[in-house]
């Protein structure tokens, strides 16, 4: 275990390692941090084609079905009414020659259709889509998620797996999610502390890494991008990051010794001390991001700003900046506008920045030379209650609260 | 006997449809009255198992032929269940389709599409 983990052991910290495509390096990002960081827990998300294992060739030490629900029917009880049939948004059941027939694959498992039967002829029964492998490989749990050809959805086996790959407490959690950004991929970052975002150094790759960067920031997630396969040349991807003001973590350069250790199924942070350093550096770095975000949230964790309040700052903040405001209000959209204000003002702005701050100061600048209002103390310029812990949303619930 | 065929419109100048549980409307006709109605396909729109739902439609009118170019497995399923026969058809032609059907030129459908329910579903 690296010296800087150490103190971390406690922290809690889910890593989701996502792309836009796959074949950007998701199992090689995840596998190598998972496997320099040593005591960790590594969980294989892409339930459709996993891999991991392939690397760290785990000991498994458990296997569990994963079962869904699906309809049966009880051929005495139908009398043909067809309720079923018209309720099913997917299509799964029809009814044809007196006879219900179910359509397993198609079937999403929700159970209306029980619900709905007047004369209780569907009951559910277990269907088993797929399984999930806990292994252990060193110090590294590997847990593996197996869905069924042509089943439907993997989700009942990823929710299985995080609960599985989080109840033990081997930390850092390190999530190797499904290529895209489809409902899986949401299922699997969505109790991620942190998201590492995946990108090869090619326009393709900077379209797919936007589509994944519209998904964490819908779900609010801190992130930051790695970039894979980086050659001397211009990397759209570079530019999409600045754009977006998005945190480089770290290159993986686009090495044939590297690709060639991988394809052959081997971690390469315990072949080259080169690549080890490199994980290391990338871990390192993302470990300290992750402590940051934990601990600028703490105070929202203690005073838990309601979805209310987030609301009304929201407004608060689009007012000020006069454009829409996505997601949620974080210090971060605070601190922009607060330098907003400043330049505006000519001075500093302490405390928290609302739109009276604002409005304030445009009413000033249209009075213009008329009231030298820097004699006075400036009401929107003083230190409010409760500005020592600005930087989270402890101050959000109180500003809210006084409207 | 009554025959059904998917069509692109709802005329007997169409032509047939190319998908099945996609069809905006499906042709019912009989051969021996001449009778003509086309029905709308409420399954084109749906988000999961059109193919299923088309078939149900299809069904539900009583028909003992299905006249297409290509049908899913779990359509197919459902008309094996409704003892419909499927026939495909020869070209884009409605009416040149019926007239080889009534001739007993047009071969029987026995290849099924797995479909797009959510299997072999690109990421």
């Amino acid at each position: 275990m690296p010296d800087f983990m150490e103190e971390t052991a406690e922290c809690n910290m889910k890593i989701a390692v996502l792309s836009g495509k796959g074949g950007t390096g998701k199992t090689l990002v995840s596998v190598n941090l998972a496997a320099v960081a040593g005591h960790s827990t590594y969980i294989d998300c892409d339930v459709e084609e996993p891999n991991g294992h392939l690397f760290f060739k785990p000991a498994i030490a458990r296997e569990e079905l994963i079962t869904v629900k699906i309809p049966q029917v009880d051929e005495k009880q139908c009398v043909g009414c067809r309720a079923c049939v018209h309720f099913c948004n997917y299509n799964a059941l029809a009814y044809v020659n007196n006879r219900l027939i179910i359509f397993d694959d198609v079937c999403h498992s929700c159970g209306g259709c029980v619900l709905v039967c007047p004369e209780s002829a569907l009951s559910e029964s277990d269907k088993a889509i797929g399984e999930i492998e806990i292994g252990v490989a060193g110090d590294v749990n590997v847990y593996t998620g197996i869905l069924n050809t042509g089943e439907a959805t993997g989700i009942p086996i990823i929710n299985r797996l995080l609960e599985e790959g989080s109840a033990e407490g081997r930390v850092p959690i390190f999530i190797d999610c499904p290529p895209g950004s489809a409902c899986i991929v949401m299922e699997s970052i969505k109790d991620a502390d942190y998201c590492v975002l995946v990108a090869e150094p090619t326009l393709f790759g900077a379209h797919n890494l936007n589509m994944v960067y519209e998904l964490v920031k819908l779900f609010d997630k801190p992130t930051g991008v790695v970039l894979n396969k980086c050659m001397n040349e211009k990397n759209p991807v570079e530019e999409f990051c600045l754009d977006k003001s998005l945190e480089i973590l770290g290159r993986i350069p686009f090495d044939h010794e590297l690709a060639s250790l991988n394809s052959n199924a081997e971690i390469v942070v315990n072949k080259n001390e080169k690549y080890r350093e490199l994980f290391s550096d990338l871990l390192e770095t993302i470990v300290d991001r992750v402590e940051r975000e934990s601990a600028s949230h703490e105070p929202n964790r203690v005073h838990e700003a309601t979805a209310g309040d987030q609301e009304r700052h929201r407004v608060e903040l689009e007012q000020v900046c006069g454009e829409k405001v996505y997601g949620k209000v974080t210090a971060d959209d605070q601190e922009d506008h607060r330098m907003e204000l400043e330049q505006v003002c000519g001075e500093k702005v302490y405390g928290k920045v609302i739109a009276d701050d604002q409005e304030g100061h445009n009413a000033e600048q249209e009075k213009a030379s008329g009231i030298n209002d820097f004699d006075e103390p400036d009401e929107h310029c003083i230190e409010r209650e409760g500005a020592n812990s600005e930087q989270g949303y402890a101050s959000n619930e109180m500003e809210g609260g006084a409207e | 006997m009554k025959i059904s065929i998917p069509v692109d419109n709802n005329s007997m100048e169409s032509n047939v449809c190319a998908s099945f549980g996609r069809a905006p409307f499906f042709l019912v006709y009989d051969t021996e009255t001449k009778e003509a109605a086309f029905v709308e396909n409420t399954a084109a729109s749906g988000t999961g198992g059109a193919g299923i739902r088309a078939a149900q439609i299809i069904a539900d009118q009583g028909v003992s032929a299905l006249l297409t170019p290509r049908c899913g497995q779990n359509a197919a399923d459902v008309f094996r269940s409704a003892d419909i026969k499927l026939y495909r058809t020869n070209t884009d032609s409605l009416k040149d389709n019926i007239e080889a059907f009534i001739k007993g030129e047009l071969p029987l459908l026995e290849e099924f599409h797995a479909g797009f329910h959510g299997r072999n579903r690109g990421m």
